[in-house]
């Protein structure tokens, strides 16, 4: 399979996600945002970092950047888009993801190692994950408060777009669990689609065992698991 | 500039004819004299977001010895300098608000122009 690692200007995570990508035996290509069209590319993630420096809102510019109208396209012919970091930011900010993600509560630039609780194992994101599975990924962010009105909430909850939850080690929804605020512990949710997801935690730095974590791989295989039973269909 | 143009209207009755000369204003033609203005939009969180730096300036604000502040609320100011006709300026901008200036989930905004 092949993927396709968008660049923006101050993306600093792109090279982890093309990496994370490599160590599955499946192959990434690094996409300037200024591109029109993602090539062959069977699946997008965007990576994390501080496009445009963050100015005006984390998110808010690159999401005018020619890249994303292919990327728009792609989602909306049922391809598969992971956003992590500021990838997620991206699409909350192009309104592939609903909601917003603001300022983390207590102010402070979070770099730690999380928990999580996968909520939906029925998606191309979270379907390899084994379900008691409580993955440690790390955070590395100031802005991710995931946010969204009681209405939006709602919906995620009935339409089960909730991935995945900051818990303790054991698997707990509890708010000292919870780096940044976020309501309902969110740490990463999916489209009512199920195509395109976005989590603030960085599976791309949790894919090897010598980081400390390869729980993030599981995203990654969940993602080229369902990219290959696409492709048989298809075939079929 | 003088700008003026001789036109024949349609007759108003038949067989009627006359012609009248029309004097073109900015108002018709908003290029022809430009107008400079700067547009001022204040881009505040929603009531409902959770604002932890108006908390946390109000908490230093009390700190300091300031007595009955019930509120801080932390946004962000934009000041936009340009020119052109002033009502199409201010459908421009509210669509830039809307779409890219301010994000409608999080932050509502407030736009005057002088």
């Amino acid at each position: 399979m092949n993927f396709a690692v968008l660049q923006f200007p101050a993306s600093n995570c792109d090279q982890d996600c093309v990496h994370a990508v490599r160590v599955t035996g499946h192959s990434a290509s690094l996409l300037w945002h200024k591109e029109t069209s993602l090539g062959n590319a069977d699946a997008v993630i965007i990576p994390g970092g501080f496009s445009y420096g963050d100015y005006l809102r984390t998110g808010a510019i690159a999401r005018f950047s020619p890249i994303m109208q292919a990327v728009q396209k792609f989602a909306d012919e049922g391809g598969l888009v992971l956003g992590v970091c500021n990838g997620f930011q991206i699409l909350c900010e192009a309104g592939m993801l609903p909601g917003a993600l603001i300022r983390n509560r207590d102010l402070q630039f979070h770099c730690e190692q999380v928990f999580l609780k996968t909520a939906n194992f029925e998606t191309p994101f979270t379907a390899k994950i084994p379900r008691d599975k409580i993955m440690k990924i790390p955070i590395a962010h100031g802005e991710g408060c995931y946010f969204a009105d009681e209405a939006t909430l709602e919906k995620l909850k009935t339409n089960n777009q909730i991935l995945w939850q900051y818990c303790d080690a054991t698997g707990n929804l509890t708010d000292v669990a919870n780096p940044n605020g976020s309501l309902l512990n969110i740490a990463g949710i999916c489209n009512e689609r199920r195509n395109v997801a976005g989590l603030m935690p960085h599976p791309d730095r949790a894919s090897e065992d010598i980081l400390g974590s390869a729980d993030g791989r599981l995203i990654f295989e969940s993602v080229i698991a369902a990219l290959k039973d696409r492709t048989a269909a298809k075939a079929a | 500039m003088n700008i003026s143009r001789q036109i024949n209207p349609r007759p108003t009755k038949p067989g009627a004819t006359h012609s009248k000369k029309i004097s073109l204003t900015c108002r018709k033609f908003p290029t022809i004299v430009s107008r400079e203005m700067k547009a001022k939009i204040i881009v505040t969180p929603k009531k409902a977001v959770v604002d932890p730096q108006g908390k946390t300036v109000q908490t230093a604000l009390e700190q300091m010895g300031y007595r009955g502040i019930k509120a801080v609320h932390v946004g962000k100011y934009l000041e936009i300098e340009l020119d052109g006709d002033k009502e199409a300026a201010r459908q421009q901008l509210n669509e830039a608000a809307h779409k890219f200036l301010s994000n409608p989930v999080i932050e509502d905004y407030r736009l005057e122009i002088e």
